[in-house]
């Protein structure tokens, strides 16, 4: 048995990372350059996610290299399902343990490269982190510096009045 | 060194269809960058996408046409009303008054999503001679201009004689002020022989706006819980007293249909329904389509079509909750019960009822908190 086709990829920094074209394929961006390039040996550059970010999300991709890939024309309706489910799976849970900036850096990567369940766990992260909490928890646990004026805060927080003690 | 403000805005509203209405506006109010997505379309948009999916199966196929004002005021009445609710605040409001005021029994009525026309099915009453006819009429809500009234009738259909309309579902069609409307319809003398459902058409944007018929389906029995679905018709079918309960799934532009059935269905509609029967009927679209339906809608349909049974001859069913809503702040309900009275003599129905608010899916919201009263 031939062993399976591998591609390399090349971080921001330059970091090579040699991995299963099945793998690599979870992410949309790639496949598509593949099919436009076609196989060569020459590295797949991707130069808005650096090493740290990368080895992450392959690990991710390794880990769901056999789950059925997303139908490419997304019907509106799965989409649906997708929203609804808002748990997430064990490992995932395991594997988006990381630090904020980290996390960021993860749906950043994952937007950038298309990998859309990916994507989700990450988004999903951050709408558990802030589920429950008040704007200045929020500002807290983010570090989001608060720039509205007291006139503009006082008129946001009267439009948004019937959500108060709910 | 990544923090959440820099993530792209598409992603911030990811994030946002991932909690609900009251966590989104908390996080967006942490800042300008983030408070800006509330004043655009996308978010709105999400919000109340989330909401018709969580409260009502009814899903108008185009919202893009409605303002940030009115789909703000669509994202946020439900969650008013449910705290009002919760509180024991429910008040009923000063009613509305329909011009011309029919001596009619409304047996159906809609707000159109949008909140500016209301659409109604009746059953006029004439006192000479004595006749009953039942119409499908458009009322403006919002006037357009001070020459206008609220709640002027701008479009009237007469539907046929012999028949009673019993419910009614309003869609905005694909253009805007283009509506489409399901009715359905039960014959008055035989009622274990006849009873259909129609789709019809009206352009709200015309001088003279004028209902068209698009298409009818003869269901030759009880017919309730409508609602659309994409271009499916969806409703559950019975003969009162009869065991047999049966789920319909009409694409009206095609006209293929698909029909369900399991026997135990007709006594309790608030069980758990495990098994989805025979597909009898399959001329659709897709298969694909129909499970979703059937998974996504099945046990919605049936535990939310009735429900109160206040007796075993008489059971209560919001018909419809409909929403006005000329600012966001002020909030506009009407709320009509149907009491079914199933007796040797056939079947009636009347409103029984009408309260206080709007929301897109106040059905499952309300139902512990009012009770209705028989007129």
């Amino acid at each position: 048995m031939s062993a399976a086709p591998q591609v390399t990829l090349e971080s921001s920094d330059g970091e090579k990372f040699k991995v299963d074209k099945e793998v690599a394929e979870r992410s949309v961006l790639i496949k598509n350059m593949i099919e436009d390039v076609g196989e060569s040996d020459n590295p797949i550059p991707l130069p808005n996610v650096n090493a740290s970010v990368l080895k992450k999300v392959l690990e991710y991709c390794e880990h769901h290299r056999g789950d059925p890939l997303p139908a490419a024309d997304a019907d509106p309706s799965n989409d649906d399902n997708r929203k609804r489910a808002t748990e997430i799976s064990d490992w995932d849970q395991k594997f988006i343990q990381v630090d904020q900036e980290m996390l960021f850096e993860i749906i950043l990567a994952a937007n950038y490269m298309d990998i859309k369940p990916l994507l989700d766990v990450g988004c999903k992260t951050v709408a558990n982190m802030i589920k429950g909490k008040t704007p200045e928890e929020i500002r807290k646990l983010f570090n989001i510096v608060n720039d509205f004026t007291p006139e503009e805060e006082a008129q946001i927080k009267k439009e948004n009045e019937w959500a108060e003690d709910r | 060194m990544a923090f959440i403000v820099d993530l792209p805005k598409e992603i911030i509203l990811e994030v946002a269809k991932f909690l609900d209405l009251k966590d989104s506006l908390a996080l967006l109010q942490t800042c300008q960058a983030l408070y800006s997505l509330t004043n655009a379309q996308p978010f709105w948009l999400d919000q109340v996408h989330i909401l018709y999916e969580k409260f009502n199966p009814l899903l108008p196929q185009s919202l893009t046409p409605i303002s940030i004002n009115d789909l703000r005021a669509m994202a946020i009445t439900p969650y008013q009303f449910e705290r009002a609710a919760m509180q024991g605040k429910l008040q009923a409001v000063s009613p509305i008054h329909l011009k011309p005021d029919f001596t009619a029994e409304y047996l159906g009525a809609q707000i159109v999503p949008g909140g500016h026309w209301l659409v109604t099915i009746s059953r006029d009453f004439d006192d000479f001679p004595q006749t009953e006819r039942s119409f499908v009429r458009v009322w403006r809500i919002v006037p357009e201009s001070e020459e206008q009234e609220p709640f002027a009738c701008i479009a009237s259909m007469q539907l046929q004689v012999g028949y009673l309309p019993l419910e009614l579902c309003v869609c905005p069609g694909e253009a805007t002020l283009d509506l489409s409307v399901f009715i359905s319809s039960l014959k008055q003398v035989d009622i274990q022989r006849g009873g259909y459902i129609q789709a019809l058409r009206i352009n709200l944007g015309a001088i003279d706006p004028e209902f068209v018929l698009q298409g009818e389906l003869d269901v030759q029995r009880f017919c309730s819980g409508l609602r659309l679905q994409g271009d499916n018709v969806v409703a559950t079918l019975y003969l009162p007293g009869d065991e047999l309960c049966e789920f319909l799934i009409w694409n009206w532009k095609t006209g293929g249909r698909a029909i369900l059935s399991s026997p135990g269905w007709g006594e309790d509609h608030r069980k758990e329904h495990p098994q989805f029967g025979i597909l009898r009927i399959g001329a659709l679209k897709s298969i694909g389509q129909i499970n979703m339906l059937i998974t996504t809608e099945l046990k919605d349909i049936f535990q939310h079509s009735w429900v109160a049974v206040k007796t075993p001859e008489e059971r209560a069913q919001i018909c419809q909750s409909s929403a006005s809503s000329g600012t966001a702040q002020e909030i506009a309900f009407i709320l009509l019960w149907r009491i079914f009275h199933m007796r040797q003599s056939g079947l009636r129905s009347r409103i029984a009822g009408r309260v206080a608010s709007y929301s897109p899916g106040i059905q499952r919201i309300t139902i512990p908190m009012i009770t209705p009263t028989i007129s």
